[in-house]
């Protein structure tokens, strides 16, 4: 793209705003070239263009332009870029910022924005009527199917981006005193006052530049503290900017507003700038920002009016176009009418006439304005009409003409006037932007002096000033500012030096506002015709509001889903009084009868990139790895995830798949040693003269006489009944105990015995300490796992009848201290070797070296599951679901009758008590070679039935046991404990059930027997 | 000094720098000791063991050269100390605490410390961490437990012997967690230019093809 | 969002928290005394109310203390926390027996109904 070939700026004024003349930028929209300047919008570079017609609609692809200037407008939506990983669509283009080599393309349009065939929903707008979509559900049967893919494809505005987001995003948490949001004249005052406390002040601006209406608006003889108004600012500014406990942000806006005065600030660090600049920054930031006090300085946010025509592109609000002209020195129009209810928006007429522009009407729905504007247009030669009202516009791409005429409470009186114009500014009134105040809880109120709703009553630690309050006077805006500022700090323990100045005078150059509303203007066209946009981006009429009423839609929060009015990306933020405004005439009852609907965050749309912050990726969650972590991935092994942790789960040699390598790590174990990385096990150390009747109301089972030196298996259970973990506890001593839990369990476990510790039983003498991870344990196990063990410890008998199951020893390996708990989970003569944890890899290496003449073997989780599977030991969480009771798991000897255990009620309760319950058993199929895969329903018969077999258990571990040379499974099954022996049959989906015979659950005993 | 044989929780890691902005080094095989007991019948045994007064508010540390004190709960401290010197604390207070009901538990292998240094270091932080990090409500001298992004940590502000103008950030942290957090941290200071780490946790959850 | 006071270490964001549901229920001294129903009233039953509501919260991340706070839970509005064991500053509604119960909403103080615009 070159600059001799970008279209020349015929808009744009030689002087005035902010935008940096010496610093031209090109960019490109639609695949043509343009120039703007530094400290432009896209919007406001290509209306200095003359480009009006930027987007399509979302329902009726209706053209679009600009009818705001900044976040609060609706249809200006475009797409930035055209990387498939970086692009971004749904950006306003009044908030889009130039930088050099810019790519911006209109969407929702095809093939080209000015010839869309999407166009065809707009002739077609009287069968596509508000609750169309509803309606197809309601309508002949079929009609959602038929309908369903057309509204699919329409659905949505731009593309999403295919590919990954390459960019970087971060949280950021602050706590200050006071945050300003906000940064108008009253904004400013708060925030400069709060900060001459000494607190910590933050002060977010949505936009590039602080200033607020100051910048959109002629200066005048307006005066700030006896400056001119930008001048004021640029003190202020400096001042805050010379504090180090002042935070200032620009291009971010408070996105929502949660309980405590808990405030999310939605920052934008580098999509204003080229790539190339953007260094290090993440793209966006979320402020999470704890605030002792929160000034609201957000506005107001001008409406539009109801009338036939208007939304074309050219339509623009009256403060809209001061904003253009002021801020980035562009004339929207050369030719304009000024269409408004009230004083305020004349404005618009005197200013774009000082610029040059030919005002060619100021239509004013009110009998009554102000008579200094009368006496004003007329110096300037600007025709006026009051008591009228536009009944309909022409131009397709852009605004050709208006017709004008007189009406009254019963519609059009005179023949309508036509009147050319490229230009029209509309004002229904201003609306405070009382958004994150109701975020806040607070209430709202509706003002009939201000046609408006206002703060009314605060929830939190809140004030709103200035606008945002319904102060629209500048002297007013200013002196709460001050007010507010330090009432704020002093709130928040900060007071300010009572020597400042005493300010010099303000005062506004405009008129004091005044506002009659009109909600919805009448045409002299056949009601059919009318089409009057309350909602802009979602294409809601005047008339869609009607109908919603008429359907029984008529509250404020159905008729705003009924028709989806404000529910687009732009929530309404212009739009929402005026759908009010209209139901309140259809339904004759006073605005503030009729309340608003919730706000609700975000504020406006923010990326999920910024709600994910860092913790993406890698990032995401921690995966917690354990002291061998480096062995098991130098050893190629399958990881999975177990709660945080990640465990090997099956060590695959090369050239074998995941069942072989299985197979071959659990006949290891079985035949010479195995070894497992148990480190993950939570570990709990116990201690106080009362840790044993402590352990005693925890545990299902008695533990008043487990003696010094030996360990015993304990189940836990909720109040419910229910197992909800276990694991072996060793006794250190009499006051003193090592618990172990599951490895998902280990914090649940602490968090459990604090709990009832601290809150049910504070009187007991006991302490408990996690020490998960001060250990690493290596769990040998296996016929040659004694004498692996006997060469491994320098002090501790190994010899399993002097070192018997379930006891523990404390000593050392090769001089390192170590704890073995003989213990295990396998059938198979265990060690379970703890060492402290920054001992780990050293004893997994040398385990491996010292136990290759026992054929020493590595085994996953996996083999351990399969290893348990065949002794018939449960593991909490496979076979438990938290609905079982340790007498369903066929445990009943580990529930005591002697004493009461958390639980102990709940399983005498009717239901607990139902011999019908799942129960815990064996399954043997009845081809040995077919493994069940797990999960598989249960059902009684070989034959499923019609319509519903009934389901009487299903399977929850199921292997090929190469012990046993054939499958193995463990299933629930109703009733199961009784029906030993019974066949049945598992279901299959697109096949035959599968028979098999219920047994017990230790198949090692059964091949015992059998041999 | 320290038994080769050992391998601290990020061995694997070298100290990573962003200018002046921020250092971030793994301090390994600091002795910690946590104390559970009265404060009435530590304070004394403490002193007595360590020199170090104890600390009975939430975020207050007595943090002394050779050994810090850290308050986690009511009943509840960390003694941080150096490499070795976790046994014989763990013993000497046992043996002055008898009598009483406590629970001294040596959890040196449990963790790890990673120090934090430079002028954005607060800054930092704040991106992972969520209560009050500016200067005046957190000095040096403070010594708290919290989040820093999913892991749980204490997080110690203390003296820097190197630095004058800085204090040293302390982030105790389980050994498990230690990577991550480190791989957090460093992306966090992607801003000042710290190096991209990728977390070792990050292995296939399936069967190579 | 909550910032919430735990009564030990002051206040902190609510992540640091873990959530313990219905504050002020003693288990029964002796499970063994009690009907099904009784029984499944303690382990099942909850207040659920609107408006002050005493509750317990555990302060995970930070002191891992057990302790109670008086929630309005019409406006996520903190009255009070409080450790275990102390009685609850405000009489809480949900510990009124019956029909004399007042309104969980009336309960709320107005000093502590906080905000006000100004």
């Amino acid at each position: 793209m070159s600059r001799q070939s970008a279209r020349r700026a015929q808009n744009r004024l030689d002087h005035g705003g902010l935008v940096d003349r010496t610093r031209p930028i090109s960019f490109s929209f639609d695949g043509k070239s343009y120039q703007g300047f530094a400290g432009d919008t896209l919007a406001s570079a290509l209306l200095a263009s003359g480009v009006h017609h930027v987007a399509r609609s979302f329902k009726y692809h209706r053209p679009r332009g600009f009818l705001g200037a900044g976040p609060e407008d609706p249809g200006a939506l475009v797409r930035v870029g055209s990387d498939p990983a970086t692009m971004v669509v749904n950006q306003r283009a009044t908030e889009v910022e130039l930088f050099d080599g810019l790519e911006a393309f209109p969407q929702n349009c095809w093939p080209s924005l000015r010839l869309d065939f999407g166009v065809v929903n707009d002739l077609m707008h009287r069968f596509l009527p508000a609750g169309f979509y509803y309606k197809t559900f309601m309508g002949p049967p079929g009609s959602w199917m038929f309908f369903e893919p057309f509204i699919r494809r329409a659905a949505g505005l731009g593309p999403a981006p295919s590919a990954p987001d390459p960019a970087r995003y971060e949280h950021m948490n602050r706590h200050c005193e006071v945050l300003v949001i906000g940064s108008g004249p009253a904004g400013l005052a708060a925030a400069r006052e709060a900060a001459r406390s000494g607190a910590r002040v933050i002060l977010a601006e949505e936009s590039a530049a602080c200033g607020g209406r100051l910048l959109g608006e002629a200066e005048g003889d307006a005066l700030i503290e006896g400056m001119a108004p930008r001048a004021w600012r640029g003190d202020v500014l400096a001042e805050l900017a010379a504090n180090p406990e002042v935070t200032l942000l620009t291009r971010t806006s408070a996105s929502g507003y949660y309980s405590q005065n808990w405030v999310t600030l939605f920052e934008n660090c580098t999509d204003h700038l080229p790539p190339s600049e953007a260094g290090h920054l993440p793209r966006h930031r979320l402020w999470r920002v704890r605030a002792a006090q929160v000034v609201l300085a957000t506005g107001a946010i001008e409406r539009p009016l109801v009338f036939h025509g208007n939304d074309r592109p050219g339509v623009m609000l009256a403060s809209a176009a001061r904003t253009y002209l002021h801020r980035y020195g562009v004339r929207a129009g050369s030719n304009a009418v000024i269409f408004a209810n009230n004083d305020d928006a004349w404005r618009s007429a005197f200013d774009l006439h000082d610029a040059g522009a030919h005002i060619a009407a100021i239509i004013d729905t009110r009998p009554d304005p102000a008579a200094a504007h009368r006496e004003a247009a007329e110096a300037h030669g600007i025709g006026v009409r009051t008591g009228a009202t536009i009944v309909a516009t022409q131009g397709r791409g852009h605004i050709r003409s208006i017709d004008v005429a007189a009406f009254d409470a019963g519609g059009v009186t005179g023949k309508p006037e036509r009147i050319a114009c490229d230009l029209l500014c509309v004002s229904g009134g201003w609306s405070p932007n009382v958004a994150l105040f109701s975020q806040s809880g607070g209430s709202l109120r509706y003002d009939e002096t201000l046609a408006a709703f206002v703060p009314d009553e605060a929830r939190q630690e809140v004030v709103a000033i200035g606008a945002c309050a319904g102060d629209f006077a500048l002297a007013e805006a200013v002196s709460r500012g001050v007010e507010t500022g330090r009432t704020a700090a002093r709130e928040a323990g900060f007071v300010a030096s009572a020597t400042d100045p005493v300010a010099g005078e303000t005062r506004d150059a405009a008129l004091p506002y005044r506002v009659t509303p009109a909600w919805e203007l009448p045409s002299n066209l056949p009601k059919t015709r009318i089409r009057a946009f309350v909602d802009y981006q979602n294409d809601v009429t005047a008339k869609d509001l009607h109908l919603a009423v008429r359907e029984g839609y008529g509250a404020v929060e159905h008729a705003k889903r009924y028709t989806t009015t404000g529910m687009g990306t732009d929530q309404g933020k212009i739009v929402g009084v005026n759908a009010i405004g209209v139901l309140s005439g259809v339904l004759d009852k006073p605005i503030g009868e009729i309340g608003v609907t919730t706000y609700r965050p975000p504020w406006r749309p923010i990326s999920f990139g910024a709600v994910a912050g860092q913790h993406v990726g890698g990032l995401f969650h921690p995966r917690r790895t354990t002291a061998m972590h480096d062995w098991h991935v130098e050893n190629g092994a399958v990881f999975e995830t177990v709660g945080d942790w990640l465990r090997a789960r099956v060590y695959p040699q090369p050239g074998e798949d995941f069942e072989a390598a299985l197979q071959r790590e659990c006949r290891a174990a079985r035949n010479a040693v195995g070894v497992l990385d148990a480190s993950t096990l939570g570990k709990i150390d116990i201690r106080g003269k009362d840790a044993r009747s402590f352990l005693n109301r925890i545990y299902t089972n008695a533990w008043m006489k487990l003696e010094p030196g030996r360990c015993r298996y304990g189940l836990m259970t909720n109040e419910d009944g229910m197992v909800f973990d276990d694991g072996v506890t060793a006794c250190l001593a009499d006051d003193h105990f090592h618990m172990t839990t599951t490895t998902g369990g280990a914090a649940r476990v602490l968090g459990w015995l604090e709990e009832y510790h601290q809150t049910e039983w504070p009187d007991l003498e006991v302490y408990m300490t996690s020490v998960t991870e001060q250990w690493a344990v290596a769990s040998i196990c296996g016929p040659r796992a004694p004498e692996l063990a006997a060469d491994l410890f320098d002090d501790i008998d190994a010899d399993p009848e002097r070192f018997p199951f379930m006891s523990h020893a404390s000593g050392h390996i090769d001089g390192v201290p170590a704890r073995v708990f003989r213990i295990s989970f396998t059938g198979e003569v265990s060690y379970e070797i703890n060492v402290p944890a920054s001992y780990g890899l050293w004893l997994w290496r040398t385990l491996m070296e010292r136990g290759k003449p026992y054929g020493i073997t590595p085994y996953g989780t996996e083999g351990m599951h399969l290893l348990r599977a065949e002794k018939g030991f449960i593991i909490v969480g496979q076979e438990t679901d938290g609905t079982l009771t340790p007498v369903d798991l066929g445990m009943g000897w580990a529930v005591k009758q002697s004493a009461d255990f958390i639980g102990k009620r709940s399983l005498t309760r009717s239901d607990t008590a139902r011999d019908d319950r799942l129960q815990l058993v064996g399954l043997l199929t009845a081809d040995p070679g077919f493994v069940i895969p797990e999960g598989s329903q249960i059902i009684a018969s070989g034959r499923e039935q019609s319509p519903r077999t009934p389901m009487i258990g299903h399977v929850t571990s199921s292997y090929f046991s190469p012990t046993l040379e054939r499958s193995i499974a463990l299933a629930l099954i109703a009733g199961g404990h009784g029906r030993m022996g019974e066949r049945i049959h598992v279901a299959r989906r697109g096949a035959d059930p599968v028979p098999a015979t219920i047994t017990g659950t230790d198949f090692l005993a059964g091949l015992k027997e059998a041999s | 000094m320290i038994d080769e044989r050992r391998v601290s929780p990020l061995a694997h890691r070298e100290p990573l720098h962003a200018g002046d902005f921020a250092h971030l080094a793994e301090d390994a095989f600091r002795g910690i000791v946590m104390v559970r007991a009265a404060p009435i019948h530590l304070a004394a045994p403490l002193q007595a063991v360590t020199g170090r007064t104890l600390p009975i508010r939430a975020g207050h540390a007595d943090l002394g050269r050779r050994c810090a004190v850290l308050w986690l709960g009511p009943d509840e401290w960390a003694i941080m100390t150096a490499p070795d010197a976790a046994a014989q604390i763990t013993q000497e207070l046992s043996a002055e605490l008898t009598g009483y009901h406590h629970q001294i538990v040596d959890v040196s292998d449990y963790n790890t410390v990673l120090t934090l240094r430079g002028s954005r270091v607060r800054e930092l932080l704040a991106k992972l961490i969520t209560i009050d990090l500016h200067p005046r409500h957190f000095a040096r001298g403070t010594g708290v437990s919290t989040l820093c992004g999913k892991a749980q940590v204490w997080l110690v502000c203390r003296e820097d012997e190197t630095s004058a103008r800085e204090p040293l950030f302390e982030v105790v942290v389980r050994r498990s967690m230690a990577d991550y957090l480190w791989c957090l941290i460093a992306d966090a200071g992607r801003e000042w230019a710290m190096p991209v780490q990728d977390p070792i946790g990050q292995v296939p959850l399936h069967m190579p093809v | 969002m909550f910032r919430i006071r735990c009564p030990y270490c002051g206040e902190r964001d609510q992540i640091e928290f873990g959530y313990g549901g219905e504050a002020h229920i003693a288990r029964p001294a002796d499970p063994d005394a009690l009907s099904d129903a009784q029984w499944a009233d303690y382990v099942f039953m909850r207040t659920n109310t609107k408006g002050l509501f005493a509750e317990r919260w555990v302060h995970s991340a930070g002191c891992r203390r057990w302790f109670n706070a008086l929630r309005d839970t019409a406006t996520d509005r903190f009255v009070a926390t409080y450790v275990i064991g102390e009685a609850p500053p405000l009489p809480v509604p949900q510990l009124v027996p019956g029909d004399q119960a007042p309104d969980p909403a009336e309960a709320i103080p107005e000093e502590a109904a906080g905000g006000g615009q100004r």
